[in-house]
């Protein structure tokens, strides 16, 4: 997947004309500014492409229960719905609420044309918000970070809670960062920045500059999350799970007014022999409720947290996952990858509620349904209608909003 | 003016330590200054040739036997189970391989030796998701350590009919009717000449040379089991011991990069070690695995050519290396980011850290990116090293250091606040370094310039461990990231 690699990281860094990145950072995060308390977007990758079917169930449609004896949602088991034309994943009790109180809404038959079904190429297409052979090396979000986003010198404009950066917030820039171990952060030391500078002028390696540039990161990030300690998180029932605690960061991170502007989480796992994702080949059932029990008991709390502190109405969380599935069943008590699927978003300006055209199940192509909305057109409302930035230039093509945000921030 | 010392001072010691024996330890600094290079390079080789040979009873490839071997009379339950159970005991087994194989490095008995598996096993690559069996992967470590010391042909020809090495290319069951030419592929691309110095029908005639092999119990062994021949690969293999069948050898004469001959797998593996294009290759990665990042296309000429008048000897490859101008310029000085595993070591050495805690260092190297036995991308192509060893997790993670150290398990995911342990361990410190001022625990730490006393004494104070604190504070530095 194409990402800023470290090398292009440092080039940047040489090409820096007067003082080395890393002193205006200590600079900076010496003296921290007041509290940031714009809008904040937070990316929720669900791995492996989410069912869409599954998600928001065609309870009326015969085409639907034949195509699925074994792993259908029984009507009556399926949580109702306004309307009544489809109904919810059972699992997704929480969900369901969040929409009632008109926080949260689920974009359905969301996709775009000519889908692909690899993992990588899917996701890849999903993260830099462009359908070009040759995606660009920055993500939606990093791009916004990069041109758009008045964010300056900000260290940690940009935030992932994993190993390796993703490219949805990769930036050109070097403003986002990874935190995969939070334990090695609260010890770290941030160093004193007049000792830093007094020991940089010693220096005559590159590569010391590259790794004293790590480092200084690794204070900006720890600096953030001893703030952030002091979040009320702990008080909400966040899911005890690297995406609960993930996220529960999150929201305690937006509470104590942190600079980052996107955050990016992630649910579901591939890493090792008991992970469970939304690769639902085999006992679709059995994941979908764990991971949707995840999914919604997280976003409750997340809800319940940031409105409690007053901070809901800065934010603005979306999904997005691989693919969604096929229409028939597989042999294996479950699906295999295809085309539309479902989006969810929660946050404290957002059209709740179901939105979008429902999948025609007369029109299967390969397996797979059709998409109705084109996921660009979310990206596009996002960019415009809550970072209040022009989607133009950052999505490449013209593209409509598709609204989700409900009211324009001030 | 050169800056090829004629005898090594503290400093010139010290680099040359670093670089090619993990680390300076106040003995090694003794036995080498006052050397030239080549003389000290000597030394080196002497202590890794005179070490014995470590080994890990239990885990020759010999011993290994299939627990869950397909049998055609075995219910679909029966195989299920004794599969997951054999899975089990490959995994933990692998793991215990690396444990052994860490304490091998770290312990500092041969480690320019050590050095070179570490580099050579990177060469080679290699993934656990392939090649399952810790038998396997113990006898082609113990095979790169055997040979790191000699020719780089030897060590090929080796490899070739290697066990693991065999199943991680393809080459395990591999007939007249070839079923994949991959394995030669892999051989042209990663460990001989290189892309771009071959055509497509050299990988097919190499594939030809490779014919003959199947991997299989060893004929001694008595009672034949009649195994379901449609079971995979992984469910029938009886054994670990390369076996030739004539009949299913092609013997036809082949060209192999416009030489033709009745080429097998061992005169086959020999011409390509002796190319031109593969002196350049294992000149190039050794240089750079000792910090000489671009060579200049003078050195590398020499290099060549001593591999192409010694017939590939690493010890000649060496001694170009450490008596070249590149190796010694200040701007190669300080410039090579250590690899988790060069880390650890030389701190357990710098430190006289006994005994070693090796299951909570392997957990940490898995957490600072390097996984023993799993180099990246299924094993092809090694690992890239240099800006790639240090993110800012993984940086995260190797500033734990000094807390695995002590036998801590390193402490990684998100875990939240209260999850926080925020007590430190001691730096575990020699006897003679207990009271150690901040000033002796930085010229035995040798980290890169920058950290002055002033620094280390500021982490020092008000704690009653100074000693400890001032220890920490280097092994925590971007300092002490480079050799």
């Amino acid at each position: 997947m194409p990402q800023l690699t470290r090398r292009e990281w440092l080039s940047w860094f040489a090409l820096a004309p007067t003082l080395p990145r890393f002193f205006v950072q200590s600079a900076q995060a010496a003296t921290p500014a007041a509290g940031y308390d714009g809008p904040v977007v937070v990316v929720v990758r669900m791995i492996g492409g989410n069912d869409g079917l599954n998600t928001v169930v065609p309870i009326h449609d015969d085409r639907y229960y034949e195509a699925r004896p074994t792993i259908a949602i029984p009507s009556r088991q399926a949580l109702s719905m306004p309307g009544g034309d489809v109904g919810l994943n059972p699992w997704l009790a929480d969900v369901r609420e969040l929409m009632e109180e008109g926080h949260a809404g689920i974009v359905q038959g969301i996709g775009y044309p000519s889908p692909s079904r690899s993992h990588l190429r899917a996701t890849e297409i999903w993260e830099s918000g462009s359908l070009n052979p040759t995606a660009p090396s920055e993500g939606w979000l990093g791009r916004y970070l990069d041109h758009a986003c008045e964010c300056g010198n900000e260290p940690l404009a940009g935030l992932q809670f994993a190993e390796e950066l993703g490219l949805t917030l990769a930036t050109r820039t070097g403003r986002s960062q990874t935190i995969a171990h939070d334990g090695p952060l609260l010890d770290f030391d941030p160093r004193d920045p007049g000792l830093a500078e007094a020991a940089a002028r010693g220096s005559r390696s590159s590569r010391l500059d590259y790794l004293r540039q790590v480092e200084n990161g690794l204070g900006d990030a720890s600096r953030q999350l001893h703030r952030a300690a002091k979040g009320r998180g702990t008080a909400h029932d966040y899911p005890d799970t690297e995406f609960g605690r993930s996220l529960r960061w999150t929201g305690d991170m937006i509470e104590t007014g942190c600079p980052t502007r996107t955050y990016y989480v992630t649910i579901g796992s591939v890493d090792g022999a008991d992970a469970v994702s939304f690769d639902t080949h085999i006992d679709q059932l059995a994941k979908h409720r764990l991971l949707f029990e995840e999914f919604g008991r997280g976003l409750r709390a997340f809800t319940d947290h940031l409105q409690k502190s007053g901070h809901f109405g800065r934010v603005l969380l979306l999904t997005f996952s691989d693919f969604g599935r096929q229409l028939a069943e597989n042999k294996t008590n479950g699906t295999d990858h295809g085309d539309a699927g479902v989006l969810f978003y929660l946050g404290g300006g957002v059209q709740a509620g179901l939105q979008g055209t429902p999948v025609d199940l007369g029109d299967v192509r390969n397996g797979g349904v059709q998409a109705t909305v084109d996921f660009r057109g979310v990206y596009a409302d996002v960019l415009q209608n809550w970072l209040n930035v022009d989607a133009g230039p950052i999505l490449g093509d013209d593209v409509d909003p598709f609204r989700i945000v409900s009211r324009q921030r001030a | 003016m050169t800056n090829t010392p004629r005898q090594l001072n503290r400093e010139a010691a010290a680099h040359f330590l670093r670089r090619l024996a993990f680390a300076a330890t106040p003995s090694r600094l003794a036995a080498v200054r006052g050397l030239s290079p080549a003389e000290a390079l000597s030394r080196l080789v002497e202590e890794s040739r005179s070490a014995t040979l470590p080994t890990l009873s239990g885990y020759e490839p010999e011993a290994w036997t299939n627990s869950a071997l397909r049998l055609p009379n075995r219910s679909e339950a029966e195989q299920t189970a004794l599969q997951g159970a054999r899975d089990e005991q490959h995994r933990s087994g692998i793991e215990q391989v690396r444990r052994w194989w860490i304490e091998e490095a770290v312990s500092g008995t041969a480690p320019l030796r050590e050095n070179l598996t570490l580099c050579f096993e990177s060469t080679f690559g290699s993934s656990t998701q392939l090649v399952d069996v810790p038998h396997a992967l113990y006898g082609r470590n113990a095979t790169i350590r055997r040979h790191c010391l000699g020719t780089v042909p030897a060590l090929l020809q080796d490899l070739v009919l290697d066990p693991a090495m065999m199943i991680q290319i393809g080459t395990d069951e591999h007939f007249r009717i070839r079923m994949s030419d991959r394995g030669a592929k892999l051989i042209l691309d990663h460990w001989t000449v290189g892309k771009g110095s071959y055509e497509n029908a050299d990988v097919e005639n190499l594939s030809k040379a490779l014919t003959g092999w199947r991997l299989e119990s060893s004929p001694s062994r008595a009672s034949r089991l009649e195994v379901d021949p449609s079971a995979p690969r992984p469910d029938r293999r009886t054994g670990l011991t390369p076996i030739f069948d004539e009949k299913q050898f092609d013997a036809r004469p082949k060209t192999l990069l416009g030489t033709t001959a009745a080429f097998d797998a061992r005169s086959a593996l020999r011409h390509l070690a002796l190319h031109p294009a593969t002196a350049r290759r294992w000149s190039a990665l050794l240089v750079q695995h000792l910090g000489v990042e671009k060579p200049s296309a003078a050195l590398s000429e020499r290099l060549a050519s001593a591999y192409e008048s010694t017939g590939g000897e690493i010890v000649a490859l060496l001694d170009v290396i450490v008596t070249s101008d590149e190796f010694w310029a200040p701007e190669n000085r300080w410039n090579l980011i250590k690899s988790p595993l060069h880390l650890v070591a030389g701190a357990c050495q710098q430190l006289e850290i006994a005994p070693r805690p090796t299951a909570e260092i392997s957990r940490w190297l898995e957490a600072a990116g390097q996984v023993l036995f799993d180099t990246p991308n299924g094993g092809e192509g090694g690992w890239p090293g240099a800006e790639d060893w240090v993110s800012s997790s993984r940086l995260a993670v190797r500033y734990q250091l000094p807390d695995v150290l002590a036998g801590r398990p390193p402490s990684l995911g998100i875990r939240g606040p209260q999850a926080r342990d925020s007590t430190r361990s001691e730096v575990p410190l020699p006897e003679s370094l207990r009271n150690a001022s901040a000033a002796e625990l930085r010229a035995r730490l040798d980290p890169a310039p920058g950290l002055d006393v002033g620094i280390l004494d500021q982490a020092a104070q008000q704690t009653s461990n100074p000693a400890s604190a001032a220890a920490r504070r280097i092994l925590q530095s971007p300092e002490y990231q480079l050799a």
